[in-house]
């Protein structure tokens, strides 16, 4: 989890996608669209995202198809399909295979007319939104990828939860260098951060949680029981909360309200409950080419940044790197060592394994 | 607001003076018309740091000493259908992001979306105007700037980013528009010499010396002291997620645009430090390509208010939306005449009388 040591317990890769397939499937989620879960809840585990990866497997998804508060078959509806613009109804089915439904049209119109964005309504959580943003860097385009979510944190001043995490990601592919990839909930940090605060007994940072009337708290257990998230910035306004605060806003407002999906107290249910159809989703892709010498860019790219790379960093930190660099690392040494997973993310498969009928999901231990 | 004393003066006559300075250095009545506007939107707004009180020194003693050209030739880089590059000629930032910008308008009412992009610029004052030029026409506007450095990256000491800001305006229907613009730097230098002058110490999260480690007195400004990216020092305030954020726009301007980037643009930022350094990035939605735009703008105004009507921390009088403030600052100010704080009123009349024109009219 973040903040920890990766687990010991380790799955291959690709043990971990077939199980995550075998699962969808067993509760009657199409192979094509199991797959799609699996590429996304993977890439996270490798990345490092374990929050948002196999440990979401069950009460995400598997748990919601199974009480049919998410459809294991959707139809999907094109609710807009313009030269430069597609937005989609994804008929309360997975947020994955929508998403990448999504985006693809936003690719496939961008290659043609420059950019184009796309719109995603009546979804589920997609997982990381990085994996999205980041399909365009094959196609040499820029990608944009946002969604809104369950509430979690408050607006600034506020004491009621008004937004969820509500992450921006942007891929942007440079020449030599990997690209630019970055990632951000516009919270101070996750839901999961607290969790690893309480299990160990720490204190809150300042910046991170209120409590339930709204005041900060270094309490993790006032913070996740009845308190919220903090924007990006803390509270009130000195440390530019309210920058946090909009753009947490804006990730519902493009999500939500333009998809013409639910947003604001619609989508103020719990997160881990039953429910479904309430998240929506921004993509967007853009061509270099459109604006300027796709080769010249990628060159200059990489010099912006090996420029940050190289810049001095503060005594006592080992050096300055770029968005993107160390889920990049996660990804390299993962492949190689097995992905990581929690020894309670364990448990959990091994019964969901047993009760859907399902060979577990094979493991091996590093020393 | 400053609570240093201010006077009152009216809008109409604060841009005539701003057009009259700019034409009398030798810039066209139209360019100088349109640094009037915003110029004039951002004390309007209440941002006075990027008001009138950069008009002297970052706009006219830099078209006086040569560095900024005041009647600059535009080039036409690149163009598409969704698409513009422009060079600026190293004139006024404002005039060519203003057509930028109107340019992305106009493909997008074509096209759906447009974006453009301007290089060999300078300073063009407030992002948030350019990304509000998109309310009129129904569309969503975004728009983001590059500049010198003042920040440095995460753990690093370095500065590498200014305080490049993002802008994204977006209409609603009986509510204001949601208007967010904000430097991905915690505060701006600006805020530096203000507590410098008041003699306050800094809060924790906003600057470093110039070894990188965290700063409470304002005075390291003046000894390679830099801004730290929104979210602070290091990544556990989120640090990590402003100086990307800052990045970001530093790519899709900067590099995107062909312009100045990277070390290049970290230099001091002075009178005779280099022109035609700044790039812009400017976008324009179509909302009614993806939705009903009345439908939208009744969403908006409902997701607007359920923010505005939520509860309150304790001690809170409001909860307000991006662009709230400075839409009520316009109002006022507005009706009331705008105020400046008397160094900005003695500096414009100090201008007026270098150029031998009538200095800014008060209210009343």
């Amino acid at each position: 989890m973040i903040g920890e040591e990766p687990s010991k317990i380790r799955a291959w890769e690709d043990d971990e996608h077939d199980f995550i397939v075998r699962a969808l499937t067993a509760v009657n989620v199409r192979e094509a669209d199991a797959r799609d879960v699996a590429d996304v809840l993977v890439a996270a585990d490798l990345r490092g995202v374990e929050s948002h990866g196999i440990a979401r497997l069950e009460t995400f998804y598997v748990r919601r198809i199974e009480a049919g508060v998410v459809n294991a078959r959707p139809e999907y509806t094109t609710i807009a399909d313009r030269p430069t613009q597609f937005a989609l109804d994804a008929g309360n089915g997975l947020g994955h295979p929508a998403g990448k439904f999504a985006m693809r049209k936003a690719i496939d119109k961008a290659r043609e007319h420059g950019l184009a964005f796309a719109t995603v309504r009546n979804s589920n959580h997609y997982g990381i939104a990085a994996y999205y943003a980041m399909m365009a860097l094959e196609h040499g385009l820029i990608g944009l990828s946002m969604t809104n979510s369950t509430h979690l944190a408050v607006p600034t001043f506020g004491a009621k939860k008004t937004t969820g995490t509500n992450p921006i990601a942007v891929a942007i592919p440079a020449g030599e260098h990997p690209p630019y990839v970055l990632d951000m909930a516009t919270t101070g940090v996750t839901f999961g951060r607290l969790e690893v605060s309480e299990r160990k007994g720490k204190q809150l940072k300042p910046a991170w949680a209120v409590d339930a009337e709204g005041r900060e708290t270094l309490d993790p257990v006032a913070a996740k029981t009845t308190g919220a998230l903090l924007p990006l910035g803390g509270y009130g306004v000195d440390n530019g909360g309210h920058k946090g605060y909009g753009l947490g806003a804006l990730v519902d407002i493009l999500c939500g309200v333009l998809s013409g999906g639910l947003f604001a107290a619609a989508a103020d249910v719990p997160e881990t409950g039953m429910h479904g159809g309430i998240v929506g989703n921004f993509f967007g892709a853009f061509r270099i080419g459109a604006l300027r010498d796709e080769d010249a860019f990628r060159h200059d790219l990489d010099r912006e940044l090996q420029t940050f790379e190289q810049s001095a960093p503060v005594p006592g930190a080992q050096r300055v790197v770029i968005a993107g660099t160390p889920e990049r690392e996660n990804t390299e040494r993962f492949r190689r060592e097995g992905v990581p997973i929690d020894e309670r993310v364990w448990q959990t498969l091994d019964t969901m394994a047993e009760r859907l009928h399902l060979d577990k999901l094979p493991r091996f231990t590093v020393g | 607001m400053s609570t240093t004393d201010t006077i009152r003066v009216p809008e109409a006559g604060l841009k005539t003076f701003v057009e009259r300075s700019l034409t009398t250095v030798g810039v066209e009545a139209e360019p100088a018309r349109i640094v009037g506007e915003v110029l004039v939107a951002a004390d309007r707004r209440g941002i006075e740091s990027h008001g009138v009180a950069r008009l002297r020194w970052f706009y006219v003693d830099r078209i006086r000493n040569g560095r900024i050209a005041a009647r600059p030739e535009y080039e036409v880089v690149r163009e598409t259908p969704t698409s513009l590059l422009l060079d600026a000629g190293n004139g006024l930032g404002h005039p060519a992001s203003h057509l930028a910008m109107t340019r992305a308008i106009e493909k997008a009412r074509e096209r759906g979306i447009a974006f453009s992009a301007v290089r060999n610029s300078n300073h063009y004052g407030i992002a948030g105007y350019y990304a509000m030029l998109a309310l009129e026409h129904d569309m969503i506007g975004i728009c983001s700037t590059d500049s010198a450095h003042f920040a440095i990256p995460t753990f690093g000491r370095t500065p590498m980013q200014g305080t490049n800001p993002f802008a994204y305006a977006i209409p609603a229907g009986d509510e204001p528009a949601f208007v967010l613009d904000f430097a991905t730097t915690t505060v701006t230098y600006g805020k530096l010499e203000v507590y410098e002058r008041k003699g306050l110490k800094l809060k924790p999260g906003w600057a470093v010396d110039n070894q990188g480690n965290p700063a409470d007195d304002p005075a390291v400004r003046h000894g390679g002291g830099s801004l730290l990216p929104l979210g602070g020092f290091g990544t556990e305030g989120g640090g990590h997620k402003g100086y990307g954020l800052g990045a970001l726009a530093e790519i899709l301007t900067g590099v995107l645009a062909g312009g100045w980037f990277g070390a290049a643009l970290t230099v001091a930022e002075s009178l005779t430090s280099p022109s035609g350094i700044t790039s812009h990035f400017f976008g324009a939605i179509r909302i009614d390509a993806m939705r009903d735009i009345a439908d939208f703008k009744r969403d908006m105004d409902r997701e607007l208010r359920t923010f505005k009507d939520s509860a309150r921390a304790p001690g809170q009088s409001r909860v307000y939306v991006a662009g709230e403030i400075e839409h009520e600052n316009e109002i006022a100010f507005r009706r009331d005449g705008i105020p400046l704080i008397t160094p900005v009123i003695a500096d414009l009349d100090q201008l007026a009388d270098d150029l031998g024109i009538p200095r800014v009219p008060r209210v009343g």
